[in-house]
């Protein structure tokens, strides 16, 4: 599946990853 | 991340224990996708505390009124009482209790909950809290 890039803000901390478009925002499943 | 405090409970968004704040919303991140929080600010419970390390009002609530038992709801749950008591500084234990519906604790039966986030809306008003009259 194809990844796609996310930009979010946690805790007033930037953050880029590529996900799976699947994959859920649990952090603690280490999507992000 | 490794930000390991949000907990997977049971994946259905019934239980609140994912509960995190998504641009001012309590959502259960078990089922938002990664992909719609782009561009979104969250906040999760190692959120909560200020930079220096001293405990935001609720988890000091929580600490001094033993509203936890085992702890698995509690990151859920303060972060959800966070986003009430920014929407209701000053709430019944009522609207407590409705407000934090959507969370489910196995341990405590609620009562110290309801206690702790009582306080700490006295705390962040700057107010003494005060027991209802029986």
């Amino acid at each position: 599946m194809a990844e796609v890039e996310v930009t979010l803000k946690v805790n007033g901390k930037t953050v880029e990853a590529k996900v799976e478009p699947r994959l859920l925002l649990v952090i603690s499943y280490g999507s992000i | 991340m490794s930000l390991t405090g949000t907990h997977i409970g049971c994946d259905t968004t019934h239980c609140g224990a994912c509960t995190v704040d998504l641009d001012g919303k309590s959502v259960k991140s078990c089922t938002v996708f990664a992909v719609q929080a782009n561009g979104a600010e969250v906040l999760t419970i190692e959120g909560m505390a200020a930079p220096d390390g001293a405990l935001h009002a609720l988890q000091h609530a929580f600490r001094e009124t033993h509203a936890l038992q085992c702890g698995f709801c509690t990151p859920g749950m303060i972060v959800r009482a966070s986003r009430l008591l920014k929407e209701n500084n000053n709430p019944t234990e009522e609207e407590i209790r409705f407000g934090i519906s959507g969370n489910l604790c196995r341990c405590t039966g609620y009562q110290n909950i309801v206690t702790a986030i009582l306080h700490a809306a006295a705390a962040l008003r700057d107010t003494p809290y005060q027991e209802a009259a029986e």
